[in-house]
């Protein structure tokens, strides 16, 4: 092995470390994870920081691929493998790659007491993506002049991190790993299909590289293969998902106290969880007061942020009471109309603030909500909240003109 | 100057500028997402300003292709030769654009033109200082930084740019073509004047002569 000297002299990355330190730095404060008090969540976050540790790595590799390419000419065959050979010149990239990723898991780093450690399976995708984009960027740089191949692999592996998540079909996306910057709310866990089909690309990716870095040159064709069979193995994985990585969080993780509703706390709100027993409590005496009750075929009450207050756990018990409903033949304006009001309604009647209520509910919507609330009595309410469900249960299909002058008819104007 | 057009391939850089102009044409929605430095949105910037960074690198690819000892001693003047065929490189993009235009009417086609010539000037100029390899990423650097320091999307959707961001502005803006013109001529004079190693090597000579 050469010297380390020699070689950190030769390569870019030490150059390059600051460059991309400064990158992390200006845009980890711009995209912040999805729950900050959660570990998955906060190791997530660095996928958006990849996009620029990604195409280091992959020039300073296309670099270190031209240097020895020159040294072979210049010296002649080399006595060791071309993948010792890569390895000896390619550490610094991958200690750069290291670096970056170190750095972007400690800016995102949860408060003390956060129970849990970085995910270990988003780690490792990312650690495969550094290095595959690593093998590749090496290996242009050897094919290539390196004038062209220093900005190929840039703008390549650039374009490969940034463009997918903007285009359809969405399991592209998920193929090249950038899908998983939405992961992931509290009560919820990367989908391990979302998981697997990066894992199972950028591992071809590698593949195909000491593949043409063995093979004779009229074989190394036959390197493609395995990148494309783990291909179509990943698309059909991930074919099914739609634009989320997530699936819902075991409820064995949360601790479910026996209430009515069972309410389930996860391990991350434990700082929090007698507060919420008392919080969860008066949101469901309203309910009882306007005469609803909470379905006990619904799942258990439980909350998908780390950041919890009264109104947060208001406006959660109102969300768990929307209908789901499944239109097979798609919704009409009157639905999302039907549903906002609703939602709306829910949310005062749980006692959300006015501020927590006007955050999530579009105006309009929320003063018909705020006419029925203020100027109805309860059980005239209770006849509109269930009309209204009707019309949500037929996905909005009733006539146009049927259910305009039922929302007139239903929803009182306010007295100006 | 049959040698310097086959060890230089001029011919291949020609073929991708009229193939960018036409793609940019056809891909006018096209947009890659750049993030915006502390703002933390995505700015879509259209593929149609990335392209022309393409036909910048083989210019450069092209003039590093040379063998600097022979050229160094050669009776005629690669840099002029160089400035020549870049003349033809752009003036096979403004062929090829007028066409696209009269197929595919839209302004991208001239923003593409502009931006091949200032990316090819940016790209002469850094390659001065720091080589070619180096002015190559500077050059991709260009259209990037413009999206992350100097795009701004109101609130109303529009999109608006830093006077300095010349890549993003319209086809028919004047401000951006002044930037281009400027830095064209910067480089023109850049090349035209840069001392080639035969000329050192020769007042080295006669230095230790004298």
């Amino acid at each position: 092995m050469p010297p380390v000297g020699v070689v950190l002299r030769g390569s870019w990355a030490p150059w390059a470390l600051p460059v991309v330190a400064i990158f992390i730095a200006v845009y980890a404060a711009d995209s912040p994870p999805v729950d900050d008090r959660y570990w998955v969540s906060a190791t997530a976050a660095g996928v958006l920081l990849m996009i620029f540790v990604a195409p280091a790595c992959a020039v300073c590799a296309a670099w270190d691929g031209f240097r020895s390419r020159r040294l072979e000419r210049a010296v002649g065959i080399p006595v060791r493998s071309p993948i010792r050979l890569m390895l000896n010149v390619c550490w610094p990239v991958g200690l750069l790659g290291l670096a970056a990723l170190g750095l972007s898991l400690w800016l995102y780093l949860p408060p003390g007491g956060t129970p849990g450690g970085p995910e270990p399976r988003i780690v490792g995708v990312f650690i495969l993506l550094l290095a595959a984009h690593t093998a590749v960027g090496y290996v242009v740089g050897r094919l290539l002049p390196v004038v062209m191949a220093v900005p190929l692999v840039a703008i390549g592996s650039y374009l490969l991190g940034a463009m997918p998540p903007a285009m359809e079909p969405v399991w592209l996306r998920h193929i090249v790993g950038t899908g998983l910057d939405t992961c992931c709310w509290l009560d919820e866990v990367p989908d391990p299909a979302a998981l697997w089909a990066p894992v199972l690309f950028y591992g071809a990716a590698l593949v195909a590289v000491v593949g043409f870095a063995l093979l004779r040159p009229a074989w190394r064709i036959v390197a493609v293969l395995p990148l494309a069979v783990s291909g179509v193995v990943a698309v059909r994985l991930v074919a099914p998902m739609d634009w989320t990585p997530t699936q819902p969080r075991p409820m064995a993780d949360a601790s479910c106290y026996d209430a009515e509703p069972e309410l389930c706390i996860w391990p991350e709100q434990h700082r929090v969880a007698d507060d919420v027993r008392v919080w969860a409590a008066e949101p469901l005496e309203r309910l009882d007061a306007a005469g609803l009750e909470y379905p006990p075929e619904l799942d258990p009450l439980s909350f998908d942020v780390t950041g919890l207050d009264p109104d947060r756990v208001r406006a959660t018990v109102a969300a768990h009471l929307m209908p789901s409903v499944v239109c097979e033949n798609g919704v009409t304006d009157v639905f999302f109309d039907t549903e906002d009001r609703v939602a709306g309604w829910l949310h005062l009647t749980v006692g959300v603030s006015d501020a927590g209520v006007e955050s999530v509910i579009p105006v309009d919507a929320l003063r018909q909500s705020r006419a029925v609330h203020e100027h109805m009595a309860p059980p005239e309410q209770l006849n509109w909240y269930r009309s209204e469900l009707d019309v949500l249960s037929a996905c909005g299909f009733a006539d146009p003109a049927q259910a305009a002058d039922q929302a007139a008819v239903n929803t009182p104007e306010r007295d100006e | 100057m049959r040698w310097y057009l086959a060890a230089r391939r001029w011919w291949l850089t020609v073929v991708v500028a009229v193939l960018v102009v036409v793609t940019a044409g056809v891909l006018a929605s096209a947009t890659v997402g750049v993030p915006r430095a502390l703002s933390g949105v995505d700015f879509p910037l259209p593929l149609s300003v990335l392209a022309p960074c393409l036909v910048a690198w083989l210019a450069q690819w092209n003039m590093t292709r040379g063998e600097p000892d022979q050229e160094a001693i050669a009776v005629r003047t690669p840099p002029a030769y160089d400035l020549a065929l870049l003349g033809v490189v752009v003036f096979s993009q403004i062929v090829a654009a007028v066409i696209t235009m009269a197929w595919v009417p839209s302004a991208e086609s001239l923003m593409v033109v502009r931006n091949t010539m200032g990316y090819i000037a940016v790209g002469v100029l850094v390659a001065r200082v720091v080589g070619p390899v180096l002015a190559n990423l500077a050059v991709m650097l260009v259209p990037l930084g413009c999206a992350a320091f100097g795009a701004t999307v109101t609130a109303a959707g529009d999109r608006e740019y830093a006077w300095w961001a010349w890549p993003l502005h319209d086809g028919s803006g004047w401000t951006a073509w002044v930037f281009v013109a400027g830095l064209g001529v910067v480089a023109s004079a850049s090349m035209l004047t840069r001392r080639r190693p035969g000329q050192l090597r020769a007042s080295r000579i006669r230095l230790l002569i004298e």
